[in-house]
């Protein structure tokens, strides 16, 4: 079973594009076929988002539980995800 | 009143303004027993004691719950005398206590809510999502 990961967005915050640069470069380096990548606006769904937590963009969630907000560096991201798929 | 600054009692104007109830309130609130009967001087004029206060407080509280004052009497029995309040008292405390939590869990997704549209909107160059999401809201 892939691993989801939910991105969570808005179209108003600056550092939400490198956010998603940076997601989408990882999914590119560690292959789509262990990942689900999801990007959500939360603006658009801030009833999901508030669920799950997110009270600051960009924020990442994995299985439905907020793992980071905001974002941390690519190298913290990929070692969580790495640590993710040895669960 | 005894020793500077700390007081032991309040006129019914004063407690009006501490508090924010008119005084016809006050007197109808003495009137039907939510109030037991408020000390008076010789001439009759009232005098607010403390736990007069106090009361007055929970009764401002249980009515921004929207409790009713037949349902605020009955917490005020359980206020005075948890031990021995009868069983329908204890019951109905109880319950009004699931309302409050449930009230707390809506008021925090509130404020969740309220809390992540105020950190889009300083992170925003341009526009208010708050705004957005209002008018979005009211277009519906």
């Amino acid at each position: 079973m892939k691993v989801q990961l939910e991105l969570f967005t808005a179209n108003i915050c600056s550092r939400c594009v490198q956010a998603k640069n940076t997601m989408t470069a990882l999914m590119e380096e560690l292959g789509d076929d262990q990942f689900e990548l999801i990007f959500v606006d939360v603006v658009e769904n801030i009833d999901h988002a508030v669920e799950t937590g997110v009270l600051l963009t960009p924020a990442l969630a994995v299985n439905g539980k907020l793992k980071f907000s905001p974002l941390p560096c690519k190298d913290r991201i990929l070692h969580a995800l790495k640590k993710e798929l040895g669960k | 009143m005894t020793g500077p600054g700390l007081r032991t009692d309040y006129k019914i104007g004063e407690v009006s303004s501490l508090l924010g109830i008119s005084a016809d309130t006050l007197r109808y609130y003495e009137k039907i027993g939510l109030l037991p009967p408020v000390q008076r001087s010789p001439s009759g004029i009232r005098y607010y004691l403390p736990g007069d206060i106090s009361r007055l407080r929970f009764i401002q509280r249980a009515k921004t719950m929207i409790f009713s004052l037949d349902e605020i009497a009955h917490l005020l029995k359980m206020r005075e005398d948890p031990q021995h309040a009868r069983l329908d008292v204890r019951q109905l405390t109880q319950a009004k206590l699931a309302e409050i939590e449930q009230h707390l869990q809506d008021l925090t997704t509130l404020k969740n809510e309220l809390t992540l549209l105020v950190n889009l909107c300083h992170s925003a160059e341009e526009g208010c999502p708050i705004l957005d999401d209002i008018q979005s809201g009211l277009a519906k």
